[in-house]
């Protein structure tokens, strides 16, 4: 099977496969859905897995399908998309399989895996395409996908949350679109490969950076985040974990790391603001006693501090970034999944009420500290390399105070999961109905566990792929010296 | 193929003739004769389309019939729409008495607005304006209920004033040049004949005519109370399609076409768009009635047409027709929507409703089309034409016209959510626990016209190739 083949599938069988499950559920076979959507979801990840050799091998190809003029649908391959995709479809794959055992059998499940299969295959478009139309549209894909899919439970004000997370990233998307216009005003062409190396004008960067930051929930669009609690905790797993908040972080390095070139001044303008994001979202996760927006909090912290990586512009960073992005995956997965069973067994979110949970919970108990100290970056955990090379890249680049504060952050960040997990597992037991999640909820939480220190361990691995997939900026900067 | 052209015309006719007489033989012939008719008119137009924009002309009665890009993009839109509006009432009118005389009126209306399309000089435009107008009038009163009756008055008593501008502008064109034939007037004004200030005077009176007939938002006023009242299909026609025909066809046959206009006139078509779009969109969100906000939105959205029209460049032309297209899809699957809903429910108030996609599934999956289209997501059709429309606003510097039109379009966002919220997604409101889908003729019309919201938006190039680029071609002939 040759790469366009592959690729093709990777992205075709989610996003073309989500539209059989509807008919599943009009055949009156609803139960069936859970298994279609693993199995799609599954199949495009094992797919990834044949696109790891060649992205390590360095190999980077582009195909273009011309369609108008101008708009072109055209997908890339290369060792970041190979890394964007693994990571996100391995995460999502866990994910499904989760939510066999955590969705009720009822009259909206076909909708639910409908909607989490179409998710991903607009997330494995995303992240192939290198055209900003094309970008723009998967972008807008998957916020229809999260409108549905927060409002699933279908009370009031759920609704009225999954629209504000709709509204706030359609909005945040379209400003971003305009700044694609204007790009296209400015070069005649929406293909990110024509625009390498072109300097963005400030205004289209300021709109595009709107929907980023929109997407990614970085302070002060983040409000939609928390909110988006409301949802039921597989998606908020997966919209922390494996794909939503990904694509801001996605598009930015997409359209910037290796892309357009932002004017020096503003380099520093979003490293304070991805700081500033990081540091007060913790502040605010430490004051927060509702599990899920205490988590959610914790996201967007952590997003912030990805973007520290990114837009330092530097290679440790970028590598940093990557590593970040698949750490903060198995472990946020892990967290918000660890908090679905919680909230399963003594049905309140609401830390405070909890309380010795170890006693009846005790697998669950362990990998939540262990995706805990992941996230606050203690070794040998992934997260704790991710947030070194993160650290190593700010310093490289000559930010060092932003770098100290960085770290200052981290300590904040160990702070709140303590509490967390004191509050939660720790202490007297409440409640005698408490009881573990079902076997496959408690399975998959322990495999991100485990996979938190398996990556941790084998760091080696994901830090080649990140290291090929910054080869390219390298050769550039070295040809423009050189010039 | 030429024959063809005068089908369009006699084929609607035929069956508005035997209407009376099939209505009478058996319950159901009416239904298979209007259905027929309807799909026949689409086949006819579609036989068009490998033309490329080529311009056919027929000659017949003194008059002349002509197809070419400008007409075949309208005619396409004008067909399509009206065969899921005949498809709909098969089961729709169940409701109303006279369905050979609906089935009579709404071809009668097909008829006008082929007419208007296919005529070549003003005169014959004005009089198929008018049997699209006399036919309207008694749909929008068809449940004879007062609120129907009120609003038919109105739209009678605005429209008479539209017609009455239109008319002395025709007299004037004609006092002043001696001829209505388009061809011949386009020669005249190209070489520079006729006194400039009498013309504008015209032209004045043709935008404040025609304008009245888009319901632009000055001249809006009948529109809000006339698409509401009438039945369902009627106004997924009115406001997808008549609006469009009688309203901005004829804008744009007069003034790009016929007259390249002057950046005067292209920033008054800029400023009235702009006016719309906001004006109707901020009303449209504290509607209550769900047909009252779909009619107001359809302002809003005409607005975004003219925008496209005033900016003038290829892009925003290419852009506004490619909207008209996509509005008439995308707000007649919404109105036809909201007349599934009255259909079930009884009521037009969003409050009273809630939680309705767990019993009516077709609606709900295929009002989130139209949702979506009409807010301009990708990767369904509203947005391609949105995007062509901000693309010419920065290629024509209108810096201001692209953030609004992008903040209207989360505006629009906003308001149908809001719908969505109150009438789909959702608890269900045990009032309608044992509320049923609507029958299958209009569940059918529903499911076809929102998949072509989105096959649209993914084959947006054939579209634009087969359709849209050769009518923009007419527009951008004087430039």
């Amino acid at each position: 099977m040759d790469m366009q083949t592959t690729v093709l599938l990777v992205i075709g069988v989610p996003l073309l496969g989500s539209l059989l499950i509807p008919l599943l559920g009009w055949f009156k076979l609803p139960k069936w859905t859970g298994y279609v959507c693993v199995a799609f979801i599954g199949a495009a990840h094992v797919l990834s897995w044949t696109l790891l050799g060649p992205a390590l091998g360095g190999i980077t190809t582009h195909w273009t399908l011309p369609l108008y003029e101008w708009a072109s649908f055209s997908l890339t391959f290369d060792a970041l998309a190979a890394f964007m995709a693994f990571t996100a479809s391995l995460i999502a794959t866990l994910i499904a399989i989760y939510s066999l055992g955590y969705i009720e059998h009822g009259e909206d499940e076909p909708e639910y895996y409908f909607v989490v299969t179409l998710f991903l295959g607009a997330m494995m478009g995303l992240v192939f395409s290198s055209n900003l139309l094309f970008l723009y549209m998967f972008w807008e894909i998957s916020a229809l996908a999260c409108w549905r899919l927060i409002g699933y439970f279908r009370e009031p004000d759920y609704i009225w949350k999954a629209d504000k997370a709709f509204l706030v990233t359609f909005g945040g998307a379209v400003f971003m679109l305009l700044g694609f216009a204007l790009v296209f005003a400015q070069y005649g062409t929406f293909e990110l490969a024509e625009l390498r190396g072109q300097e963005i004008g400030p205004i289209a960067l300021l709109l595009i950076l709107l929907g980023v930051f929109s997407k990614s929930a970085t302070v002060p669009l983040h409000t939609w985040l928390p909110d988006a609690g409301v949802a039921p905790s597989t998606i908020t797993s997966l919209l922390h974990a494996a794909i939503l908040v990904k694509i801001g972080l996605y598009g930015f390095a997409r359209i910037f790391a290796n892309g357009m070139v932002i004017p020096p001044a503003w380099e520093t303008g979003i490293l304070i603001a991805a700081l500033v994001s990081a540091f007060v979202s913790a502040c605010a996760a430490l004051r927060e006693t509702n599990i899920k927006r205490m988590l959610a909090y914790s996201t967007v912290s952590q997003i912030g501090y990805t973007f520290l990586g990114l837009a330092a512009f530097t290679h440790y960073g970028y590598i940093g970034a990557l590593l970040y992005i698949l750490a903060h995956g198995l472990a946020k997965g892990g967290l918000f999944l660890c908090a679905g069973i919680i909230e399963h067994g003594t049905h309140t979110k609401d830390m405070t009420k909890m309380g010795g949970l170890i006693q009846k919970m005790p697998i669950t108990a362990f990998c939540y500290i262990v995706c805990a100290l992941s996230i606050a970056g203690i070794p040998p955990m992934a997260g704790f390399f991710a947030k070194y090379f993160v650290i190593s890249g700010l310093v490289e680049g000559g930010h060092t105070y932003i770098a100290g504060l960085a770290i200052l952050t981290a300590v904040v960040t160990l702070m709140y999961m303590l509490k967390s997990f004191h509050l939660i597992f720790m202490g007297a037991p409440r409640g005698e109905s408490h009881h573990e999640g079902s076997p496959i909820m408690v399975g998959v939480v322990a495999v991100l566990a485990v996979l938190t220190v398996v990556v941790g361990a084998l760091m080696h691995l994901p830090f080649e792929l990140a290291r090929v997939a910054d080869g390219e900026r390298l050769v550039q900067v070295f040809t423009f010296l050189w010039r | 193929m030429i024959t063809n052209i005068g089908l369009l015309l006699l084929l609607p006719l035929a069956a508005v003739i035997l209407m009376p007489w099939v209505s009478r033989l058996h319950r159901r012939a009416a239904d298979v004769l209007a259905a027929l008719t309807g799909l026949g008119l689409v086949a006819l137009c579609l036989r068009f389309i490998p033309l490329h924009g080529e311009t056919l002309t027929l000659r017949a009665l003194h008059t002349q019939f002509a197809v070419d890009g400008l007409s075949l993009l309208f005619l396409v839109v004008v067909n399509v729409v009206a065969f899921f509006c005949l498809l709909y009432s098969i089961d729709y009118m169940n409701h109303y008495d006279g369905r050979g005389k609906f089935y009579a009126l709404l071809l009668l209306m097909v008829l006008g607005l082929n007419g208007i399309l296919l005529v070549r000089d003003l005169f014959s435009l004005y009089v198929y304006l008018e049997i699209v107008s006399i036919a309207s009038y008694v749909l929008v009163a068809f449940n004879l209920k007062w609120d129907g009756i009120e609003s038919a008055l109105k739209y009678l008593l605005l429209s008479v004033v539209a017609t009455g501008l239109i008319l002395v502008g025709v007299g004037i064109i004609y006092l002043n040049l001696g001829t209505l034939e388009f061809a011949e007037l386009k020669l005249m004004l190209a070489a520079g004949s006729g006194p400039s200030a009498v013309f504008l005077l015209a032209a004045a009176l043709f935008i404040a005519g025609f304008g009245l007939k888009a319901a632009i938002m000055p001249f809006h006023a009948w529109l809000p109370d006339a698409h509401p009242s009438a039945p369902a299909p009627i106004s997924a026609m009115l406001s997808g399609v008549v609006i469009k025909v009688a309203g901005i066809y004829a804008l744009t046959r007069l003034f790009f076409d016929i007259y390249p206009s002057p950046d005067r006139i292209l920033n008054v078509f800029l400023f009235l768009g702009v006016a719309s779009m906001v004006g109707g969109a901020l009303i449209a969100y504290f509607q209550r009635d769900i047909k009252r906000m779909f009619a107001y939105s359809s302002i809003s959205q005409i607005g975004y047409i003219l925008i496209g029209l005033g900016l003038g460049n290829a892009l925003g032309l290419i852009g506004a027709l490619f909207h008209v297209l996509n509005h008439a899809l995308f707000k007649s699957l919404l109105f036809l929507n909201s007349g599934a809903l009255q259909y079930r429910t009884h009521t037009r108030d969003m409050n009273e409703m809630g939680g309705l996609e767990h019993r009516m599934r077709v609606t709900g999956m295929t009002s989130i089309f139209g949702t979506l289209s009409i807010a301009g997501v990708p990767p369904f059709n509203g947005f391609w034409s949105k995007l062509f429309i901000i693309l010419g606003a920065l290629a024509a510097k209108q810096y201001a016209v692209a953030v609004l039109a992008i903040f209207l379009s989360i505006f629009t966002l906003g308001y149908f959510l809001l719908m969505q919220r109150r009438v789909f997604f959702g608890k269900l409101n045990l009032k309608w626990k044992d509320l049923k889908e609507v029958p299958l003729t209009m569940s059918l019309a529903m499911i076809f016209l929102a998949a072509q919201c989105l096959l649209v938006g993914i084959f947006f190039n054939e579209v634009l190739r087969y359709l849209v680029e050769p009518a923009a071609a007419i527009l951008l002939g004087g430039k």
